[in-house]
């Protein structure tokens, strides 16, 4: 299979992949599920992604020259296979549809009051769908171009809100009921599974000599970032977290700087725009890949247009969603959040991994012991 | 033309490039500028009267002119909801409410008695607006002030969110915005603090500028003579304190209170202590005046017997910065290291640990948790306080029940 993307362009992408909602409505979402030990949950939800990073990575590399499809069409049957793949779908889905809700909601609140929801859409779908459509070279090499512009702008904003912002002591911890936590790691588990998509990869990545470093450098990376900001959102907002949904632009309300250098939420702004349109992106190459695998249809193939079809039913879904069932963020929450629905999918979708990882320590005990009667045979 | 359509079909991003030029740039550019269609508010002054809400603001307005002079207007809404007030103000001028450079709300003495957080309510919610705008309490007319800080930022170019930031820094010591007093209100203290301005026929500083504060326009050019000669009230800040229990006006610390309450804050701002009727090897019935350079304060958190008893540990660093004596000699102004004694260290020492207890004694008696004491205590040393506070019989008294102490310690630099 053609290699496309250096294990270096896959970890930017999980670095990327860490953050977006996590930054502006999840902080107050989780602090009114769990208090200040809103923090804790968020470690559970990172301690389980590194958990499944260590079991992708393992099926990744031990599975170079085979797609994700081909890979589970071989453990457990076309039939099955296609399944995880809608589910896959079902669940990626539902991460596009609060990041257009959330984005819009947020972008609304942070630029114009007044400009309209078709507009940050148009912008949105249409950056996020030219990713899919260059491919997965070019979306790497996007990535790679973005990154250190996102970085420095995060670690400047955390860099300043640390040295400058004023900070409450966030003690006594541990005080809300373990059940709380829990329950709202699983209530939120939609937002976790950020390196699900590598498996997506399969068959795609050039690993080189060094990946774990890499790999793992950038992924410790984020999620110290990610634990930083958390811990000074909730430092500043101690009792009223909750009614600071915008969390990365309300932060930066209580820095010092913005006296001086003017619209300091600029930096926000950007920041979060850009993460949109790459996390689009990525959502949607997961999205058209398992849609595309799910219907094969071999008229279409033969047009060579399938990705342009999935691509433009996925778009017509998500505006169904957007404008008829879910018309406002509220009932997308509602849903997403409060119900059932949503966090047991991502539960179902978060044991791939896990599934995987079985399946190919299983495949390899089998290739073992035929190896092994091979010899005994032989001698 | 066919080169033009063969080109497009092979690169369709100039194809999208058009549509959204064709779509959206017209629109843009006869877009109006939001300064055109907003009306800008710089400060808000908020009275209740009864059921009614009565808003005066400070409206920045966008004009042409050869100078720099900003152009301000003062604007009036009344209503029933504090909303309807702010968006009635609005209407006069053909203009949207927007709040998103408001720097400083002023609230009067019924808002504080009823309940500040509910009157603040819907400006939490206002995304537009700040929360670290500057909240401000006025024992009388917030519109007396308003129409002051108007004539003042037209005549002289202060803005009193400036003088607000400054109390913030120097004379609480900590926050007094909107955020803060949400924040505290939701808190086991409490407590919060807002800094006062008000007016006042003798002391402070003189608005100038058109209007006389408290009069209108009108009534100036219809009452004539009588009207101007009637002195200009005056914008007092005198280093006063609110002191807010469950977003109600529960204290106020006067000038003197102030003084004594910023011992317990570190600081790195300067500050003064007199010591009159002074004496020792160096002075003789001299009054000193020291600067505090910086204040650095902690505290120590202990349990005995089961009762809590919390220590300020207060390190200031001073030094003399003037001396009035008679018979000043030469002798007083060679090596001045040797100003510092121990006989005026002990006094210092002896004066800032009367002054704090004095300061503890106003807190515990009106049960204002200011230094947040509860937090420091429950973050510390968690199961011994709970254990402590379940032995209590009323929770809301714990002051009373806890034991201080201050140890002071001085520098003279």
């Amino acid at each position: 299979m053609t290699k496309t993307i250096s294990a270096r362009q896959l970890s930017l992408v999980a670095f990327i992949s860490v953050f977006s909602l996590k930054l502006t409505v999840l902080p107050s979402l989780f602090y009114s599920k769990a208090g200040i030990d809103a923090i804790f949950s968020l470690f559970i939800i990172m301690a389980f992604d590194f958990l499944e990073l260590l079991l992708i990575f393992y099926v990744l590399k031990r599975n170079q020259d085979i797609s994700f499809y081909q890979f589970l069409s071989n453990k457990v049957g076309k039939f099955f296979a296609k399944l995880i793949l809608l589910a896959i779908f079902s669940y990626y889905f539902f991460k596009m549809l609060l990041l257009c809700s959330g984005g819009y909601n947020y972008a609304s609140l942070a630029i114009f009051k007044e400009a309209p929801r078709h507009l940050f859409l148009f912008i949105l779908l249409v950056s996020s769908c030219s990713l899919y459509l260059f491919k997965s070279r070019s979306y790497a090499r996007t990535i790679e171009f973005f990154y250190p512009i996102v970085a420095t702008m995060f670690v400047l904003f955390v860099g300043i809100a640390l040295f400058t912002a004023p900070l409450q002591d966030i003690r006594p911890l541990l005080t809300t009921p373990a059940q709380n936590i829990f329950e709202s790691s699983f209530m939120f588990s939609v937002l976790g599974g950020n390196y699900l998509f590598m498996l997506l990869f399969m068959g795609k990545i050039k690993f080189g000599k060094n990946p774990n470093k890499t790999l793992f450098g950038h992924v410790f990376f984020a999620w110290a970032l990610l634990m930083i900001f958390y811990i000074i959102d909730y430092s500043i907002f101690k009792y009223t977290a909750v009614a600071h949904p915008h969390a990365i632009s309300e932060i930066i309300q209580y820095l010092p700087l913005p006296s001086i250098l003017g619209n300091f939420d600029w930096i926000a702004v950007s920041f979060m725009l850009v993460l949109y349109i790459l996390q689009g992106g990525l959502f949607f190459y997961c999205m058209c890949y398992s849609l595309n695998k799910v219907f094969e249809v071999k008229k279409i193939e033969k047009m060579g247009a399938v990705s342009k079809v999935v691509l433009g039913f996925v778009n017509l879904l998500l505006l169904l969603f957007i404008y008829f069932v879910f018309p406002t963020f509220s009932d997308l929450r509602e849903f997403a959040f409060n119900g059932l629905f949503v966090p047991i999918l991502s539960t179902i979708v978060m044991l791939v991994p896990i599934i995987c990882f079985i399946l190919e320590v299983l495949s390899k005990g089998k290739s073992l012991r035929k190896l092994q009667h091979l010899k005994a045979k032989k001698g | 033309m066919k080169k033009l359509i063969n080109f497009l079909k092979n690169h369709p991003i100039y194809c999208l490039i058009i549509i959204i030029c064709v779509v959206f740039l017209p629109g843009a550019i006869i877009a109006k500028p939001q300064a055109e269609s907003k009306l800008i508010i710089r400060a808000l002054g908020i009275d209740k009267s009864g059921d009614e809400y009565q808003v005066s603001a400070i409206a920045f307005l966008p004009k042409a002119s050869q100078s720099f002079q900003e152009n301000y207007k003062i604007v009036e809404g009344k209503g029933k909801t504090l909303y309807d007030a702010v968006s009635a103000t609005a209407k006069e001028t053909g203009k949207d409410i927007g709040l998103a450079h408001t720097g400083i709300v002023f609230v009067n003495d019924e808002i504080c008695r009823e309940g500040l957080v509910e009157v603040i309510d819907f400006l939490v919610r206002d995304y537009s607006l700040g929360n670290d705008t500057y909240v401000v309490y006025v024992p009388s007319s917030t519109k007396e002030l308003v129409e002051a800080a108007h004539n003042l930022a037209m005549s002289s170019g202060i803005h009193l969110g400036d003088v607000a930031g400054y109390d913030e820094k120097k004379v609480i010591h900590g926050e007094s915005n909107i955020e803060s007093i949400y924040d505290s209100a939701y808190s086991p203290s409490k407590c919060s603090l807002m800094t006062i301005m008000e007016m006042s026929e003798e002391e402070g500083i003189e608005p100038g500028g058109g209007q006389s504060a408290g009069g209108t326009g009108e009534e100036q050019s219809g009452g004539g003579g009588e009207q101007a000669q009637k002195p200009q009230k005056k914008i007092l800040n005198e280093e006063k304190i609110l002191i807010l229990k469950e977003g109600k006006k529960a204290l106020i610390l006067e000038p003197e209170q102030t003084k004594k309450y910023k011992w317990t804050k570190s600081s790195n701002f300067a500050d003064a202590l007199t010591l009159e009727n002074y004496s020792d090897k160096n002075f003789k019935n001299a009054t000193l005046s020291l600067s505090v350079n910086s204040n650095d304060v902690s505290q120590r958190l202990s349990f005995k017997g089961g009762k809590p008893i919390y220590t300020f540990l207060i390190k200031p660093r001073l030094s003399i910065v003037e001396v009035n004596q008679e018979d000043l000699d030469d002798d007083i102004f060679i090596d001045v290291s040797k100003f510092e004694t121990e006989k005026l260290k002990t006094t210092i020492n002896n004066k800032i640990k009367n002054e704090v207890y004095d300061f503890i004694k106003t807190f515990v008696d009106a049960n204002t948790d200011i230094n947040m004491i509860y937090e420091k205590f429950n973050a510390e040393k968690t199961s011994q306080f709970q254990s402590f506070l379940e032995g209590l019989e009323n929770k809301d008294n714990f002051l009373s029940e806890i034991k201080f102490y201050v140890e002071v310690d001085c520098k003279i630099e």
